[in-house]
């Protein structure tokens, strides 16, 4: 579903080339829940914006679904992103002002879904959640666990190929990392593919799969051998 | 994003942001309100004053004896009662009212005052709506029968007759006792036109007037001034025209003038009008630079909210926003906060108005192109200098802009 091809991503800092990845070759297919790893500044997170078509790499082609995604023009990147893509942020990224309601449909009003439906699909998303309840709450009325949740529901929301996930317990207690853990591996139980970026092995154990960053290139990709894994 | 989208977050913003709104908008209601209380008022004081001329002046003409001729001092000429008869007899419908004006001595008891007498035609009366406070005007019967009857204004009237029984009581003006026959209430407005008189005169019948008059340095009794209302407003220039001809046909022209000033009271009015309308323009325009003003204002506002945003645009823009969403957002947005203001302003501008219409008495009045201009400039300012920071807003990298904290 994704293939990734000697992908280099180079950028100016100040007056500094600085060379954040440099040659990944990487084969993601459906249904996986993958963890990449490594400290910060391996390139991971610049990998991670690669793969959810937030920026284009350097050099190296990247096909998602067998489209050259590298090659598109900034609106179709966001159409990808809208219809194919959803993220799960570390801060959660949650628009304050609205409900989580609202936060859920926004995707839906950038795809253009008409407010009764779209309504229906969010309500169905945060019931996925099991968030029900708490629709018509602010974030700022809700707990960090409750707020992931309802960013987990946007992601779902449009029904993506990928679910990314930045960091999705960083700011989290471990308990309620664990429950947000268990629901990925649930919704990937379920079908979804997960792509997920942390820095913790204990986190990254929860998946199939681990890449290993470093210095921008891959350095080990293992697969979790049932024994070490762990499942909720 | 659809329209209603947009303005949903706008006024969502606009909710969550209430005092620094407010504030950016008070120059743009200041600027709307001062646009639509110019506009109106100026509304108001033409249809105070030219309308109301307009109701006398549209058909009026008014004839005198041309000074500024240059033979006038040692070739004096002046028109004849005769020109009267026959001018009236060739202009069918036509009211033509002689006009004369004497200072005398008016006596009543121990009260003594010289003062302004009037000497008009029946017609005047018709031609110039007045108030009766009691009694009747002037009618051709008193013109015909030379009756020495008298109309007093009410400022006269109570000077010579302070215990109220004007009406039926004899007055002596110059050498003659009147019987006064009307109390006339003097306009509480001052008006554009004027017929001549003011608040101390004594109207006599015109050929009344005349008898009292020496004649003998002119020979006959002569017509100094006469006003004309033409059939109606379509006749009034060929009508001026007749009285043209039949003035040069009898006296001949000087140097290829006529030897008497006719005027088309309404050619003056329409230059008023002009620049009536031009001074209001002028004042309705500066105005509307204080709007310009308080457009930089609403941008300032709009470039602030675009960078306190910029994660949620980085937001927006990760969950599928195209560039073209993140503009029309924030150009909804600058919009909304305009036509807000806009519609603010207008509401206290129809206030100011309401107040000056009041305090002046004027009617009043609320033209609906005050409105209609107020809200386009509004939208206009919104518009334009909304563009500007919704295209950084739109430009923002999504990567970027998710970094930002």
């Amino acid at each position: 579903m994704i293939q990734l091809q000697n992908i280099c991503k180079k950028y100016l800092q100040g007056k500094t080339e600085v060379e954040a990845l440099r040659g990944i070759d990487l084969t993601i297919t459906e249904g996986e829940f993958i963890a990449i790893m490594g400290p910060s500044g391996s390139g991971k997170s610049t990998l991670m914006n690669i793969i959810g078509a937030l920026d284009r790499p350097t050099a190296g082609s990247y096909f998602l679904d067998n489209e050259d995604v590298a090659s598109l023009s900034d609106d179709n990147l966001a159409d990808i992103r809208n219809r194919k893509i959803g993220f799960v942020f570390q801060t959660f990224n949650l628009l304050p002002r609205m409900s989580a309601l609202r936060n859920v449909e926004l995707p839906l009003i950038y795809a253009g879904i008409k407010p009764a439906v779209r309504k229906k699909m969010a309500l169905e998303a945060l019931d996925r959640v099991s968030l029900t309840d708490r629709a018509h709450h602010r974030p700022n009325e809700m707990s960090g666990g409750q707020r992931q949740r309802v960013a987990i529901a946007r992601a779902l929301v449009i029904n993506p190929r990928i679910l990314f996930a930045d960091e999705p317990t960083g700011n989290l207690d471990s308990k309620t990392g664990e429950d947000i853990m268990a629901l990925f591996q649930s919704l990937n139980t379920a079908g979804s593919t997960v792509v997920m970026v942390t820095h913790e092995y204990d986190v990254a154990l929860h998946a199939c799969r681990i890449v290993h960053i470093r210095d921008g290139l891959i350095n080990s990709d293992e697969h979790v051998t049932p024994d070490k894994r762990i499942i909720i | 994003m659809t329209i209603m989208e947009g303005i949903n977050e706008a006024a969502d913003s606009i909710r969550h942001n209430k005092l620094r709104t407010f504030l950016s908008l008070l120059g743009m209601i200041i600027g709307t309100a001062s646009v639509v209380a110019v506009i109106a008022s100026g509304a108001m004081m033409s249809h105070e004053f030219i309308d109301q001329a307009d109701s006398v002046g549209a058909r009026l003409i008014v004839v005198y004896n041309n000074w500024e001729l240059e033979d006038y001092m040692a070739r004096p000429i002046y028109m004849t009662n005769k020109d009267v008869e026959a001018l009236r007899l060739k202009n069918r419908n036509t009211l033509f009212v002689r006009t004369n004006n004497e200072r005398y001595k008016i006596t009543k008891g121990t009260v003594s005052e010289e003062g302004r007498i009037y000497g008009v035609d029946p017609h005047y009366w018709d031609m110039w709506p007045r108030e009766l406070l009691a009694g009747r005007t002037l009618n051709q019967g008193d013109e015909d029968t030379l009756a020495k009857v008298c109309v007093l204004t009410e400022d006269y009237a109570s000077q010579f007759f302070p215990k109220g029984d004007a009406l039926g009581s004899e007055i002596t003006i110059g050498r003659f006792d009147y019987t006064v026959v009307g109390v006339l209430k003097y306009p509480e407005k001052e008006a554009l036109l004027s017929d001549g008189a003011n608040r101390n005169t004594i109207f006599l019948s015109y050929s009344v007037l005349e008898r009292t008059i020496d004649w003998t340095w002119f020979g006959s009794p002569k017509v100094f001034e006469l006003m004309i209302r033409a059939s109606s407003v379509d006749a009034v220039s060929s009508t001026a025209k007749n009285i043209e001809d039949y003035l040069n046909s009898t006296y001949g022209k000087v140097n290829d003038q006529c030897r008497f000033k006719i005027e088309v009271i309404e050619s003056a009015l329409k230059m008023i009008r002009t620049i009536f309308s031009a001074v209001t323009g002028v004042i309705a325009f500066i105005a509307g630079i204080s709007l310009l003003v308080s457009g930089i204002g609403i941008m300032n506002v709009m470039l602030m909210a675009v960078t306190e945003r910029t994660r949620e645009i980085g937001i927006r823009k990760a969950i599928g926003a195209r560039s073209g969403d993140i503009l029309s957002q924030f150009l909804i947005e600058s919009l909304f906060l305009c036509l807000t203001g806009g519609i603010i302003g207008i509401v206290l501008g129809i206030g100011i108005t309401q107040i000056v219409s009041l305090v002046s008495k004027w009617q009043y009045v609320m033209p609906p192109q005050a409105i209609i201009i107020a809200v386009l400039v509004s939208a206009g300012v919104g518009l334009f200098f909304g563009i500007t920071p919704a295209k950084s807003a739109a430009a923002l990298d999504p990567v970027t802009a998710l970094a930002r904290e």
